[in-house]
């Protein structure tokens, strides 16, 4: 470089004047040079050619070293080399200063100052020379690369490539025929190991056939019957085998002739051939499919089911059917291939064409004919969706056959201007369902009220259907006001509506409509349909609610409806969150105004119980946090912590709620000090006075609720039975049966074995003994009495001893706490780490980790500061070693020059030409 | 005689109208020819009297006594030997206008009559109170009216049946209370009516000591609800004294003159009344009001006014005290009570002990003593806990004070509501801080070497009861019963309750346990927790919380098969949940059938 700045600097100092004037605009030219031209070194990229075990790989691997030099070259050129400049620019103008007062110019200085600025030309010098390497290694290095890439290939010698060089030049005839000879010999040679190779395979089959044979798989498949030959087979086989071994290489031939026989499998295929043949299994279908076939399905049946109601002639062949298959009703309905051998004579060719939805339709009409009870067969709603469709519809369309489908028709519009009016009626009471709960219970309680009693009256029709002549009558209208379910149901919008269109139905069939209702308006189907199932959620949410706040209860019906509200809870669990939240906070504030009005009963209702119980059904109960079981539960702790016991129903209720929140707390293990407190003052309601007042003694925290010895046995009593709730909560408060003794035993049997299941979750906790000693305590008087029963004091002795025991387990092995962190002891065992990773710190600790971590950064800064500074200096020293250099060249230029004047004037001088020659040399 | 003029009174009053009334009313204005309608007029004010009629005769009256009051002359002069009949006529007049007023407080306080008709009445009342004593207030009718309010007239056969709610004592309240005279005057009297009452009280004390079976069951009938309901209605009104700030620029008097020229004795009677420095007046005012609570402080309150007491003390009284200390007695006696009611004392207690130097032997015992369960259900429980903080603060309490107070406090943890627990754990925490000398609570290291030493010394019979802690260490030796924290046995004991409490059901409990232990692993100091964020505590706010916090992900829980009833009686052992509706439906088959 400095050589080529030399010989620049020459070139320059030839036309010094030129330059001085063209300095920038060349400068500016040579920078458009620049530009597209580039050092070859930049486009090196340095790769890394092994991977090195557990070292990280820095961005992207590849670098260019090159770049990056002259990128830092570059940017010292702006930022450092200016300074410099400037600097010296500085020191010679103050040099210039000192010196121009007294020196004039003599040309030395305008020299230095060109030969400063001459610094960019030379480099743009160097710079036009670089396009020359430049441009080779761009043409040459990508060549390089594709070669590199395509040298395996090369290598490998792919034979395409090769036979088309080949066929490049013409073929002698001898490799032509060389050639084909090669080529029917491979493929005779490919044909023989195919063939090889089947065999194999058949071989492989038959021994897999075998071992199928003898496993399970297949006997559950497969009749019986057809067992017994499968293995026959089979065993014929084995001990044919080893002779086969012998004659099959030999007789590659005969195996044909063999195939031509009869044989043991060839019967039995044409056997299967008869049997239920495996279909291509439809591919599984999407979620979504599902729904829409479902919906699409209903949609289907509705329509068939209105053409039949308009043209009633089907009803006659139908009954023929009936007649028919009237025996195989039941199997047809299991398998649907047999109808197809049986039916046979009549109506195989249409069979065929008709859609299996058809089918069943078509047999469920039949079969609502000859069974009239189906309906009340109180398992059918509650089967599983494929088995449902079949039963269900049976259901809807058992009746119409019977009546005839033109009075069913006229019925239905008499119906319907009928309930319109109820249902302005209603809209007009219920303004404010939404709002308020009582009052939509009341309201709904009538509609209830209204279906039940239908639903009463049919019952006792179908009983009753032998003697009772008065009854037909009723039988006719109950038929026509039930009508049957349309299969189409839209999503109703609003309570009233939906209650309008359950008024006649019975229990099964409004399970039925809630599940059609949600087929036809699933949400698969369509994305609309979500905005539509959340209202009717919360509907049916209601329903749930109206049910089970009416007298008397239809708990069959709030059973059956949990289902359908727990499966549309995962259809949109958010929604139900939500609605289960607001309920919550309602039934509190509910609570709130119920509590600070002294004198009601504030014990939830059997409506809040049903609700809670659904939700810790719905929703996990052992979340740490969950939207709706975290209230649930501490509204359940308020009610026990905040509602005073005065009458046994309280206690009843109380430890009811008890026993519902050890089902929700028993998964997590939690603590529930609330219903612990609840059941032991509820014990000690079981008291005499005297023990009580021991008790209290004993454990003098328990004065929160002092109670009256409720639940202390007067008399003696055999038996216990388990309390039936529904039938409690239905009980008034002042009822006989809350004082009798049957009572008590019966609720302190529960409320043991509810203390037990608290026992047996919270035995881990460090404060058990603390807990539950005071309780044992109180267990152990009530054992002592005399009119316990003896089971039951058996149970309590069980309870009590249990919790001894467990506090004594407790006492004995306990250690105090010792929460502070131990300090770590110092092990000569090195301690192995799985997955080690190079380069990680395995410091356990932190503090000294992020202590290294800060030193490393700040050493690796440092160094980088110091590399920087290094590389300025050693820049900097170049620039200067280049200007010095220069600066000698000149000198010894000028050296050379005076010299030489000198020397000349010396030798004219000796020559003794001075003066003379002064005219020539000129 | 009585009922003859009563009977006399009915006949006039059915002879004459309201007009004619009116026409009375006019006359007696006009001149005083017709002053003997004066009496007629006054027989009209009663209860008993048709409100038009007492309202009219009332206006004529009140319009013929205003002018004339200041002439009267006061009705304890004894009429001279040689009256000037214009003397006797006023002297006369006198006693009218004292039958007058007598019947104004009657009218005002019976609760037969119609309340527009009271408010008016005692409009008028105070009207004559403001000019009725020589045109200075007239303190005596004032009195008279309180002490009928209050209903304290032993001797009166009517006695005041006024609910505590009842709109005079209300307008009073409102309409007076505003004028600084009025109130000093209520407080004044409001002395004297306590001691008064008080002395009833001890009456009827003593009479029941005397012969407890001649009139026990009728003194407790009739004599308690009423003492009590007027030491509430004294309540309500003392209540609603603002006592005087001390600077206070303007004064707003009821009757011009001011106070001090009213005052009876005189002793501070100045040459020119009404030149009367507010803060002079605010000191008089500040005795007046002190004595009027202290008197009443003394009475035998009934229980719900104790507690307002209690709450009203330390939020308005005790600042506008003169001498604050005079309530310790009152103070100390309720604490002593125990239960809620002491601990509504402590806050007043506390300010006595921290700003008033007094000084208070047991405390720390009695403060233990009220650590009980019903504590957290308590309404004024959220004070309670930042004083029973700030109680605990000083680094200076011994470490058994510490150690009893955290355990008895982690104790009834396992037995109070979530609330309960989340101020427990701040209230330990903070102990634990402050006070490093009973770290062992929560950390105790058992080594080998100790057990050995207690199995030497377990020979002897002291090192037995000492160690007994090493030698088992699972037990707690802590006595919850014990009321005094020297004897608990806090010390050998350890917090496992904290453990447990990170098993509670509310996440907010079992975090923030977690936290503390978290905390406590530590050795560096963590600065405290404010206990005030947690005091008011609830079960609303916990829920309050949860149901706002938002819903971000809700997952359901999984069945393998979905359930198809409601309960199962695997669940709910000792429940069964048989179909009432089938039921039922069976029960009318077979009805049916039969």
């Amino acid at each position: 470089m400095a050589k080529s700045s030399s010989t620049g600097s020459a070139k320059k100092k030839k036309s010094k004047g030129k330059i001085n004037k063209k300095l920038s605009s060349l400068n500016s030219d040579s920078k458009k040079i620049k530009g597209p031209k580039e050092n070859p070194f930049e486009s090196i990229w340095s790769r890394r050619k092994f991977n090195i075990l557990g070292k990280k790989r820095k961005d992207d691997e590849r670098r260019r070293i090159g770049l990056s030099r002259s990128l830092a070259i570059q940017k010292r050129q702006k930022t450092l080399l200016k300074e410099y400049e400037q600097s010296t620019n500085a020191k010679r103008q103050l040099k210039l200063k000192k010196k121009s007062k007294f020196n004039l110019s003599d040309g030395e200085e305008d020299d230095f100052e060109i030969q400063g600025g001459g610094y960019f030309p030379e480099r743009d010098d160097f710079e036009d020379d670089e396009p020359f390497y430049g441009d080779y290694y761009d043409d040459e290095l990508p060549d390089g690369r594709n070669k590199r890439q395509f040298n395996p290939h090369e290598a490998e010698g792919d034979p395409d490539s090769r036979s088309a060089e080949e066929q490049n030049r013409p073929k002698t005839k001898k490799e032509v025929m060389e050639d084909i000879i090669f080529k029917s010999k491979f493929f005779k040679a490919q044909k023989a190991k195919e063939k090889e190779e089947s065999e194999q395979f058949t071989e492989q089959l038959d021994k897999d056939f075998a071992s199928l044979v003898q496993s399970e798989a297949l006997l559950s498949l497969t009749q019986p019957n057809k067992m017994s030959a499968l293995n026959s087979l089979v065993n014929n086989r084995n001990s044919n085998d080893a002779a086969k071994k012998e004659v099959a290489p030999r007789m590659h031939n005969k195996v044909s002739i063999q195939h031509e026989k009869p044989d043991h499998y060839d019967k039995l295929v044409s056997e299967m051939a008869l049997d239920m043949r495996a279909r291509p299994s439809d591919r599984t279908k999407a979620p979504e499919e599902l729904a829409q076939e479902e919906k699409e399905r209903l949609e289907q049946l509705e329509e068939e089911r209105r053409k039949r109601m308009a043209a009633g002639d089907g009803d006659d062949s139908s009954n023929e059917d009936a007649d028919n298959s009237e025996d195989d009703v039941g199997e047809v309905s299991k398998q649907i291939s047999h109808i197809s051998g049986d039916d046979l004579g009549d109506s195989f060719s249409d069979v065929i064409p008709k859609t299996k939805a058809v089918w069943i339709d078509d047999l469920l009409t039949k079969n609502s004919v000859t069974d009239p009870e189906a309906e009340d067969d109180p398992t059918s709603g509650e089967e599983e969706n494929d088995n449902e469709e079949d039963d269900d519809d049976d259901d809807a369309s058992e009746d119409e056959e019977g009546e005839g489908s033109e009075e069913s028709s006229d019925e239905d519009e008499k119906a319907q201007p009928l309930k319109d009016s109820e249902q302005s009626d209603e809209e007009q009471i219920d303004l404010e369902d939404e709002e308020d709960d009582d009052r939509d219970d009341a309201t709904g309680k009538k509609v209830i009220m209204e279906n039940q009693k239908k639903i009463l009256v049919t019952k006792g029709n179908q009983n009753n259907d032998s003697g009772a002549f008065r009854v037909k009558p009723i039988v006719k209208e109950d038929v026509h006001k039930r009508g049957e379910l349309p299969y189409t149901i839209e999503a109703p919008k609003c309570f009233e509506e939906f209650s309008a269109l359950l008024e006649n139905y019975s229990d099964d069939q409004v399970v039925e409509a809630i599940r059609r209702i949600r087929t036809y308006n699933a949400i698969a189907v369509a994305a609309e349909n979500r905005k539509k199932m959340q209202v009717f959620y919360g509907i049916l949410l209601q329903y749930f609610a109206v049910l089970s706040s009416t007298k008397p209860l239809n708990f069959k019906l709030i059973n059956m409806l949990v289902k359908p509200l727990m499966e549309m809870s995962t259809e949109t669990p958010y929604f139900a969150a939500i609605c289960a939240r607001q309920r919550l906070l309602r039934t509190r504030t509910l609570f709130c105004q119920d509590i600070s009005n002294t004198g009601k009963n504030c014990w939830p209702s059997l409506k809040t119980l049903f609700h809670m119980r659904l939700w810790s059904m719905i929703f996990p109960c052992s979340d740490f946090r969950h939207a709706v079981m975290t209230p649930a539960i501490l509204l359940m702790s308020e009610y026990l912590m905040r509602c005073p016991i005065t009458s046994g129903r309280d206690i009843a209720v109380g430890s009811f709620l008890c026993s519902m929140l050890l089902s929700v707390s028993r998964q997590s293990q939690k603590f529930c000090p609330e219903a612990i407190t609840v059941l032991q003052t509820i014990l000690r309601a079981a008291l005499t006075n005297r023990q009580r007042y021991e008790a209290s003694q004993l454990c003098h925290l328990m004065e929160l609720k002092a109670l009256k010895p409720l639940l202390h046995m007067q008399e003696r009593v055999e038996d216990i039975n388990s309390l039936d709730f529904l039938t409690l909560m239905d009980l008034p408060d002042d009822s006989p049966y809350f004082t009798s003794d049957n009572f008590r035993a019966s609720i302190l049997c529960a409320i043991i074995r509810c203390l037990k299941g608290f026992v047996d979750i919270n035995e881990g906790f460090k404060s058990f003994p603390e807990i539950f000693l005071p309780i044992a305590k109180i267990l152990d008087g009530l054992a002592e009495e005399d009119l316990m029963p003896d089971a039951l004091k058996v149970e309590i002795k069980d309870v009590s001893q249990v919790i001894e025991i467990k506090s004594e387990e407790f006492q004995s092995l306990q250690l105090p706490l010792r929460i502070r962190k131990q300090k770590v002891i110092k092990t000569a065992i090195p301690k192995f780490e799985d997955n080690f990773v190079k380069g990680r710190d395995y410091d356990p600790d932190r503090e000294r980790v992020e202590r290294k971590k800060l030193k490393k950064q700040l050493q690796q800064e440092a160094r980088g500061a110091v590399r920087e500074l290094r590389k300025d200096n050693h820049f900097l020293f170049e620039v200067k070693e280049r200007d010095k250099a220069r600066m000698q060249e000149e000198k010894t230029e000028m050296y050379g020059k005076y010299r030489a004047f000198l020397q000349e004037q010396e030798h004219a001088f000796k020559s003794g030409q001075l003066g003379k020659n002064k005219k020539r040399r000129r | 005689m009585a009922s003859v003029a009563s009977e006399k009174k009915k006949q006039k009053r059915e002879k004459h109208t309201l007009s004619e009334l009116k026409a009375m009313g006019q006359q007696l204005l006009t001149s005083r020819a017709h002053v003997n309608n004066l009496p007629l007029l006054l027989s009209f004010i009663t209860p008993n009297s048709p409100p038009p009629y007492a309202l009219e005769s009332l206006l004529s009256l009140q319009s013929f006594f205003t002018p004339l009051i200041p002439q009267l002359p006061s009705s304890s002069k004894q009429p001279d030997a040689d009256p000037d009949p214009e003397f006797i006529y006023l002297t006369w007049l006198r006693s009218k206008f004292d039958e007058l007023t007598q019947c104004l407080t009657d009218l005002a306080v019976s609760s037969q009559s119609d309340g527009a008709l009271r408010e008016v009445v005692l409009d008028s009342i105070m009207e004559f109170v403001k000019v009725g004593n020589a045109g200075k207030f007239n303190t005596s009718v004032y009195h008279k009216l309180l002490r009928a309010i209050v209903g304290l007239i032993i001797s009166s056969v009517v006695r005041s049946e006024l609910g505590v709610d009842d709109i005079v004592l209300d307008m009073l309240a409102e309409k007076y209370f505003n004028y600084v005279d009025v109130r000093y005057f209520t407080c004044s009297s409001f002395e004297k009516l306590a001691r008064t009452l008080e002395k009833e009280v001890d009456k009827i004390v003593f009479s029941l000591t005397e012969n407890k079976e001649v009139s026990q069951d009728v003194n407790d009938l009739v004599l308690r609800p009423s003492i009590e309901l007027s030491i509430q209605k004294m309540y309500k009104l003392l209540a609603c004294i603002q006592p005087l700030k001390d600077v206070e620029e303007k004064l707003e008097m009821w009757n011009d003159s001011g106070i001090s020229s009213q005052d009876k004795e005189g002793k501070y009677k100045k040459s020119n009344d009404n030149v009367l420095s507010s803060k002079n007046a605010a000191k008089k005012m500040k005795q007046k009001f002190t004595k009027a609570w202290i008197s009443f402080l003394s009475l035998p309150l009934p229980l719900d006014v104790y507690k307002e007491v209690l709450v009203t003390l330390h939020q308005s009284v005790i600042s506008h005290l003169s001498n604050p200390i005079m309530l310790c007695d009152f103070l100390t006696r309720s604490y002593d009570i125990g239960g809620v009611v002491s601990v509504m004392a402590l806050s007043s207690l506390f300010i006595l002990m921290t700003q008033h130097g007094l000084e208070y032997p047991n405390f720390y015992n009695k403060l233990y003593a009220l650590l009980e369960p019903s504590l957290f259900m308590a309404k004024h429980r959220s004070k309670f806990f930042q004083l029973l903080d700030s109680c605990l603060k000083s680094s200076l309490l011994p470490a058994y004070l510490a150690a009893a107070f955290c355990k008895k406090l982690s104790r009834l943890a396992l037995f109070a509501p979530p609330s309960g627990a989340l101020v427990i754990i701040a209230l330990v925490h903070n102990l634990l801080q402050r006070h490093p000398s009973i770290s062992f609570l929560v950390h105790r290291e058992i080594g080998p070497d100790t057990t050995a030493d207690t199995s030497a010394e377990n020979n002897t019979p002291d090192g037995a009861s000492k160690d007994l802690f090493e030698e088992k260490p699972g037990i707690d030796h802590f006595k919850n019963e014990e009321n005094d924290p020297r004897n608990t046995n806090a010390m050998r004991s350890s917090l496992w309750e904290i453990d447990t409490l990170r098993h509670h059901y509310s996440p907010p409990v079992s975090r923030f346990a977690l936290s503390l232990a978290n905390d406590l692993a530590v050795r560096s100091r963590i600065p405290e927790i404010a206990v005030s964020d947690f005091s008011s505590g609830s079960y609303a706010t916990i829920f309050g919380d949860e149901i706002r916090r938002r819903v971000k992900q809700v997952p359901l829980a999984f069945y393998k098969t979905t359930p198809t009833c409601l309960f199962s009686e695997l669940d709910f052992p000792g429940w069964t949940f048989r179909d009432d509706h089938q039921d039922t439906s069976a029960k009318r088959k077979r009805v049916d059938s039969v």
